[in-house]
């Protein structure tokens, strides 16, 4: 709990939680530990006379034949030893699940290239400054000087490695009125080692590349590069 | 069809409880406490969390090290607090798969049980969920692995807007305010699972949630020396600028993450919700054919309260009386909860036999199989038990129609009759029976010992045989020509043996008697 800018993260779950779970902690038995004194204690005294007697009972007739069969639980020291190698494989099973089954996620001589970017396609119509006769003919609340249909345009990405496309797509603008970004999210398993990459993006529904990088990379095993990109920065970031 | 797919299943777990009934003995049996064991593991796994929490460092660079450092530095107690922390929760993944697919098997999920079944389905996501949380935090490759796999296959729904596996891109990209949110998960989750842990139960009546003493004891003993013996550890640290290799998976709860990294998220979402769906509907496929649900006879009904304090799925109430006859209450049946179990008969004062009258009345009744027919049967099965005894013992056998079918223990002086739980004979039956020497012998019989298939059916007939539970067996019914055998339904041949010991003991007494009557 070294985190003293987060505290409130854990405060509020735990004012609202916390009462539910102490209600249900009580429902499942701390009532009868708070309301121990008196009438309680005594009713559950009785109740326990009552089950050691009735226990008793059967343990009297237990395998006397005539009338009782009742077999409870085996205490005797074969059975326990039983238990014993019972809870022994019940564990191994455990055991060997939880943590000793290996499993191969990735070769180690291969590395992973994420490519992850956001970018808003440009607005498919420029804005325009409307005339005062436009302006007139709208609803008073809605006379604002600047037109701006807010539809953008999708946004394509290419992916190139050692001169062989990996990936090529376009993304649909994001949200109801297609005025947010584009996202791409997509790894890609490569071998270690040299690679050319080259990265190309276009955002505006013409047929050229409005952003293009190409990168020469060592890439070592098991190592991942990012590829990422931001107009403001000037367009793709490669790490 | 249904029952084709039942069968196979519940023979595997009345074969492996069978099995277990030996070293166990029934009142321990694991197989049969599957669900009491799943709540405690759950609190082993609450304790000693709490524990870790303590120690745990909820910073992205701090948590490896401190979990580390109890592994390593304070092995003796927060090394085994976290040994028991995982290996409770694997354990109660296995529980709870076991204990659904066995209601599943023995039919206990369909009628009234249905509420019960549909709140298990969010039981398992939440205990996945609460598990996955969990190994997030260790923060090492494997928390990678697991964090990211999640992530993109939540990713795939888009709901989020913006790619929430963006966070774990690589190196430097995860802030501890998101690490903050995994934290908050892994104690949300299973606050949350408890909550609907208590929902799970809600229904059913006097519901089991602590397992039986030495049945405790064993599993926690089992626990600490795994955790003693093999314990938890971690993978290398977390980075997210390399790839993890080979990883050491809990299988328990990441079975599903190589599926994914097989087939992708699309596949895993459908088995996810398809899975979960069917679940859900599956009580419903088809319904049960219900009996019908008891009917309170108000003019015979005294407001006693023990069909109310009897009654397995809490389907009775107690009203205030509405017919004006001077007692205080009354019962009330709700038929959604009912499963016509009959115990409720069996529980009140006024079933019982030694009553004039043309027809049998008593307080509740079940409509489809009424006191006064069970009465008709009792009546046939005794002369039929009579005239084919010869000079034998006649034996009247009572059973249930999910232990041992004992529609074969016909003829040779024996009779059957079938109830649809052992708990709806009202004690006072078996006085009629032996006490005027109707019969030479009652064989009762039900389900397995600790597992009656509407739950507390055995635990009254027990308790009112012993004279611990109203109503009881009169004293003056002599016991040794009771007998009483608990049998699953695939033990017929040891309910066959204890039915001829007993009929051997009955003959000796008819022998001993007559030689008594002879000598005088
Ligand atoms: C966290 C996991 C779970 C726990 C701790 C749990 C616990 C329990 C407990 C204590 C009972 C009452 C037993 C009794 O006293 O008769 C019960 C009954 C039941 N459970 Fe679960 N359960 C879990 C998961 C599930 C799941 C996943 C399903 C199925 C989808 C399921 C289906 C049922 C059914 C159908 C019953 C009713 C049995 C009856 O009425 O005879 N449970 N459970
Ligand atoms: S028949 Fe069984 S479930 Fe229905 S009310 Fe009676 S005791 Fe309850
Ligand atoms: S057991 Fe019989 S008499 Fe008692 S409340 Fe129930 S129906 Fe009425």
């Amino acid at each position: 709990m070294n985190s003293p800018d987060n505290v409130y993260f854990f405060i509020v779950p735990v004012l609202i939680f916390g009462p539910l779970f102490l209600w249900i902690l009580y429902n499942f038995g701390i009532k009868e530990l708070v309301k121990i004194p008196g009438e309680l204690r005594r009713k559950r005294s009785r109740e326990a006379a009552q089950a050691a007697a009735f226990e008793a009972e059967r343990q009297r007739k237990r395998g006397t034949g005539a009338v009782w069969l009742v077999r409870g639980p085996n205490t005797s020291l074969f059975g326990v030893f039983m238990q014993g190698l019972t809870f022994a494989w019940f564990a191994g099973s455990i055991g060997f699940f939880a943590s000793s089954l290996a499993y191969e996620y990735r070769s180690p001589d291969m590395a992973l290239i994420k490519l992850s970017l956001n970018h808003a396609g440009q607005r498919k119509v420029e804005c325009t400054t409307r005339s005062a006769k436009e302006l007139a003919k709208l609803e008073p609340n809605m006379r604002a000087k600047l037109s701006c249909p807010r539809e953008r345009w999708p946004v394509h990405v290419e992916l190139e490695l050692d001169s062989r496309v990996l990936f090529k797509e376009s993304a649909k603008p994001a949200g109801l009125s297609t005025d947010g970004p584009s996202s791409f999210y997509k790894s890609f398993v490569v071998p270690a080692g040299q690679h050319q990459l080259t990265l190309r993006l276009r955002d505006r529904g013409d047929t050229g590349f409005g952003f293009e990088a190409t990168q020469q990379l060592t890439i070592a095993p098991r190592q991942v590069i990012a590829a990422q990109f931001n107009a403001a920065r000037g367009g793709f970031i490669i790490r | 069809m249904l029952n084709a797919i039942h069968y196979p299943i519940r023979r595997l777990f009345e074969g492996l409880e069978s099995v277990f009934d030996g070293p166990f003995g029934p009142a321990w049996n694991p197989i049969r406490q599957l669900g009491t064991l799943a709540f405690f593991f759950f609190w082993i796994a609450a304790v000693s969390g709490i524990y870790l929490f303590i120690f745990f460092d909820t910073s992205l660079s701090g948590a490896y090290d401190s979990i580390a450092y109890l592994t390593r530095e304070q092995w003796y107690l927060g090394g085994i607090m976290r040994s028991l922390h995982r290996y409770s929760s694997d354990a109660m993944v296995a529980c709870m798969i076991l204990h659904c697919l066995r209601e599943f098997s023995m039919d206990r999920y369909r009628g009234a049980r249905w509420f019960t079944w549909f709140t298990g389905v969010p039981l398992i996501w939440l205990l996945l969920i609460s598990g996955i949380s969990g190994y997030w935090l260790v923060w090492d490759e494997l928390a990678q692995y697991v964090a990211i796999g999640s992530m993109e296959w939540l990713d795939w729904l888009g709901i989020f807007g913006q790619s929430v596996a963006e966070n774990f891109l690589t190196r430097g990209s995860l802030d501890d305010r998101f690490f903050s949110l995994l934290v908050f998960m892994h104690i949300f989750a299973p606050l949350f699972l408890l909550f609907v842990m208590w929902v799970h139960i809600l229904r059913v009546s006097r519901a089991k949630t602590n397992p039986p003493r030495g049945l405790a004891i064993g599993s926690f003993l089992m626990l600490l020396a795994l955790s003693i013996a093999v314990p938890a550890v971690s993978h290398a640290p977390a980075d997210l600028g390399r790839v993890p290799a080979t990883l050491n998976p809990d299988w328990f709860f990441m079975a599903l993450y190589p599926l994914y990294d097989l087939a992708g998220a699309g596949p895993l979402w459908a088995l996810g919700f398809g899975g979960s769906l069917l679940l859900c509907v599956l009580p419903w496929l088809p319904p049960l054919k219900r009996a019908k649900a008891p009917v309170v006879f108000l003019d015979q009904c005294n407001g006693c309260t023990r069909c109310f304090e009897d009654c397995p799925y809490s389907a009775i109430t107690m009203q205030a009386r509405t017919d004006g006859r001077p007692f205080e209450m009354e019962a009330v049946v709700n038929a959604d909860l009912c499963t016509a179990c009959g115990i409720c008969v069996g529980s009140c004062p006024m079933s019982t036999p030694f009553r004039r009258g043309a027809a049998l009345e008593t307080g509740i009744d079940l409509p489809g199989l009424s006191l006064d027919t069970v009465h008709k049967k009792i009546n046939a099965a005794i002369t039929e038990a009579k005239s084919s005894a010869g000079d034998r013992p006649s034996l009247l056998v009572v059973g249930c129609d999910h232990g041992v079918p004992v529609g074969g223990y016909g003829g040779h002086g024996m009779a059957p009759v079938s109830l649809p739980c052992i708990g709806m004979l009202p004690p006072s039956f078996l006085d009629y029976a032996l006490s005027g020497d109707r019969v030479d012998g009652v064989m009762l019989t039900g389900c397995a010992q600790c597992d009656c298939h509407h739950r507390l059916g055995i635990q009254w007939t027990e308790e009112r045989l012993t004279g611990m539970r109203d109503p009881y067996l009169r004293k003056r019914v002599p016991r040794d020509r009771l007998d009483v055998y608990w049998a699953a339904a695939n033990e017929s041949a040891a309910l066959g043996q204890e039915i001829d010991h007993f009929r051997e003991r009955l003959e000796q007494q008819k022998q001993s008697a007559d030689g008594e009557k002879q000598s005088t």
